[in-house]
């Protein structure tokens, strides 16, 4: 039988190069499978199971956005024209995208300190923690798109064929948020103060990125968006699950590539410093 | 199976500077520049320094030593949880750590959920914990609880179902950090036995203030202070350089009814032998002449604790004091307690009520020599 040796040295002495320490983060990952998997079963079991609601949260939060939104362009602050669908769906979709990114980067960071003493006490692998608090996220997400289907049949509608590349559109998304929040995730448990300032941030992004509602091509704000791979990450995804429309597929594909490099500077990032979380939590 | 080859470990002491070197920290290793992680910056400490020793297969290892000398940042240490600053740390097998038993318990989740979330956390896999699940449940004795949120769990359910756990994790190598305390004299039992059958094929490392806890499962014993290895080799003569290190005074107080004065208090000998005779002598000021009051000795442990008491009616002394200065003295039997070092109060009461007229708590010092060292203070 083989034993398995662990040698446990000053943080200095780690191999340095991408290529040496790629194949040992992807391992890591790997043997952490079946812990991702319990963490993942362990926090949809306790986040319903004290809440009186449970369940009927998922559907209801997206809901109060699109009222805010219906709200906000009643009274004039926001225009809704020239969307082809019914906004519920539009919003709907949008919201739910929206979700993964920002109720995804939250409960990342938020992982390292909610696990909370264990860390200091238990040694495993630490990206297991930020990797399952998306998982939660992603069947939120799930649930969601049941219920945008069933949208479709009460308005009489079809979304276009390509709705089945949804999973494969939402990748560079979550890449994008597993990325930023590996990095958060570390920078919140030395100080606190991350999650509240993310939180922060992510309320305002929702309404300076065009997704709930549309802007004229002339206005500083669209002219801004161009640079906002997550405008791209989302309404690129839900125009081609909705009409079909590959419009603005390049610059998706360049916010993706963007997305990848966040992913892989967060995750080595992480990676590298993991061993200090103990200490700083 | 463990080889620790000059390891040190340095913290921050206080939270600014945690921040701060955190971050420097981590930007560093992520810019792959050199921390440097070898030298104390301001406001750092080592917590381990530079610490060698091995742990070979079988062996059962007993890691003591006073608050604050690093015994759980050297287990954290051989568990990975904390990477050392210097040195190295070589660990042959499969190591479950019970540091603080409950650590990854869900507080909302019931004990038979928490076993599947804790087990895969301590590494074992599907199939394992498919098997020894029922075992778990079994070891642990904790009934139908198994089925209720663990957060209504008394600490020492949390135990029972925390050891069982790790103990299942079949791992060549078990830490344990000073956790048998909380459990029922049973559970303990239970988990000595554990330990023991444990022992043919697995190594252990044991972190306790309980001597007789480790004179019962370690084969050899470290002693630890200021994070240091002072002694490494036998477990008798460990734990002397042991209790010679915690030596600490403790804090004497005299409190009197107004009037009353305790001027002098002394053992003669300060220093006895195993089943020596004792004597005291003390010299009181009493504000007025009050008949037949009693003496009460009590002989302390180091942590405070009461081993013996001496009652001066019991031998059939009686002491009557007159106004103004007075020397009353007495004479103890044989003491038969194991060499070590232990605190005498002084204790003076009038005939009926346990009223203090003198009370002088951890008065006198005394140390008995060349005894037995055993797991019991008293030795018959």
């Amino acid at each position: 039988m083989t034993q398995l040796t662990k040698v446990y040295q000053p943080v200095s002495s780690h191999p340095k190069g991408i290529i040496t320490l790629l194949p040992l983060m992807i391992k890591d990952l790997i043997n952490a499978r079946e812990l991702i998997w319990r963490l993942f079963l362990r926090d949809i079991k306790a986040k319903y199971k004290q809440s009186l609601l449970g369940w009927l949260w998922i559907i209801l939060l997206p809901f109060i956005a699109l009222g805010t939104f219906l709200l906000l362009n009643r009274s004039g602050a926001v225009s809704l024209d020239n969307i082809s669908v019914p906004y519920a769906i539009y919003g709907l979709l949008s919201i739910s995208l929206w979700q993964i990114f920002s109720a995804g980067w939250s409960a990342a960071t938020a992982s390292i300190i909610s696990a909370g003493r264990f860390i200091t006490k238990i040694n495993f692998a630490k990206e297991a923690l930020v990797v399952s608090s998306l998982g939660q996220i992603l069947l939120e997400f799930f649930i969601r798109i049941i219920l945008l289907i069933v949208l479709f049949i009460l308005y009489g509608q079809f979304p276009s064929i390509w709705i089945i590349l949804l999973p494969l559109l939402i990748t560079p998304l979550i890449l994008l948020t597993l990325g930023l929040g590996f990095i958060s995730s570390l920078l919140n448990a030395v100080a606190r103060d991350i999650q509240t300032f993310i939180n922060v941030f992510l309320s305002f992004f929702l309404f300076f990125t065009p997704i709930m509602y549309t802007l004229p091509s002339d206005s500083l704000l669209y002219q801004l968006n161009q640079f906002n791979p997550i405008f791209f990450l989302i309404s690129v995804p839900r125009d081609i699950a909705i009409t079909g429309n590959f419009s603005q597929l390049p610059a998706y594909l360049f916010s993706s590539a963007i997305s990848l490099v966040v992913f892989l500077f967060g995750w080595i990032v992480f990676y590298k410093s993991q061993s200090k979380i103990a200490e700083a939590i | 199976m463990i080889k620790v080859n000059h390891v040190s470990k340095k913290f921050a002491k206080n939270l600014n500077y945690l921040i701060k070197y955190g971050l420097t920290d981590i930007s560093k290793s992520v810019l792959g520049l050199n921390t440097h992680s070898h030298k104390l910056r301001p406001h750092e400490f080592w917590a381990v320094n530079n610490i060698s020793f091995q742990l070979k297969k079988g062996e059962a290892l007993g890691l003591i030593g006073p608050n604050g000398s690093g015994k759980t940042t050297l287990l954290k240490m051989l568990n990975g949880i904390l990477t050392p600053d210097k040195g190295t740390i070589t660990v042959k097998g499969k190591v479950s750590a019970l540091i603080e038993v409950g650590a990854g318990f869900h507080p909302l989740l019931t004990g038979k959920e928490n076993i599947w979330i804790n087990g895969t956390i301590l590494g074992m896999t599907k199939k394992e914990l498919d098997e020894k699940y029922q075992q778990i449940v079994d070891f642990a004795g904790i009934g139908e609880f198994i089925d209720a949120p663990v957060r209504t769990y008394s600490s020492g359910m949390f135990v029972r179902l925390g050891f069982a756990i790790a103990v299942h994790a079949n791992p060549d190598i078990l830490l344990i950090d000073e956790i048998l305390a909380v459990g029922d004299k049973q559970f303990q039992l239970k988990c000595f036995n554990k330990i023991t059958e444990f022992k043919k094929n697995c190594s252990l490392v044991l972190v306790s203030h309980s001597m007789a806890n480790i004179a019962r499962l370690c084969d050899r014993v470290i002693v630890l202070n200021q994070a240091q290895v002072v002694y490494n080799g036998q477990i008798n003569k460990g734990i002397k350089v042991y209790s010679s290190l915690s030596s600490q005074d403790l804090n004497s107080c005299v409190e009197t009814t107004s009037g009353f004065q305790l001027h002098q208090f002394q053992l003669q000998p300060a220093v006895v032998n195993w089943n020596q005779k004792l004597s005291f002598r003390a010299k009181i000021k009493a504000p007025d002449k009050i008949k037949n009051c009693r003496v009460r000795l009590a002989i302390l442990s180091q942590s405070g604790q009461v081993v013996a008491e001496w009652r001066s009616e019991q031998y059939g002394n009686q002491y009557d004091l007159k106004k103004g200065e007075n020397i009353i003295t007495g004479q103890l039997p044989e003491l038969k307690l194991r060499a070590d070092k232990y605190f005498v109060s002084f204790i003076l009461n009038p005939q009926d009520s346990f009223k203090y007229l003198i009370s002088a708590h951890a008065y006198a010092k005394l140390s008995v020599k060349k005894g037995i060292f055993g797991n019991a203070v008293y030795q018959i």
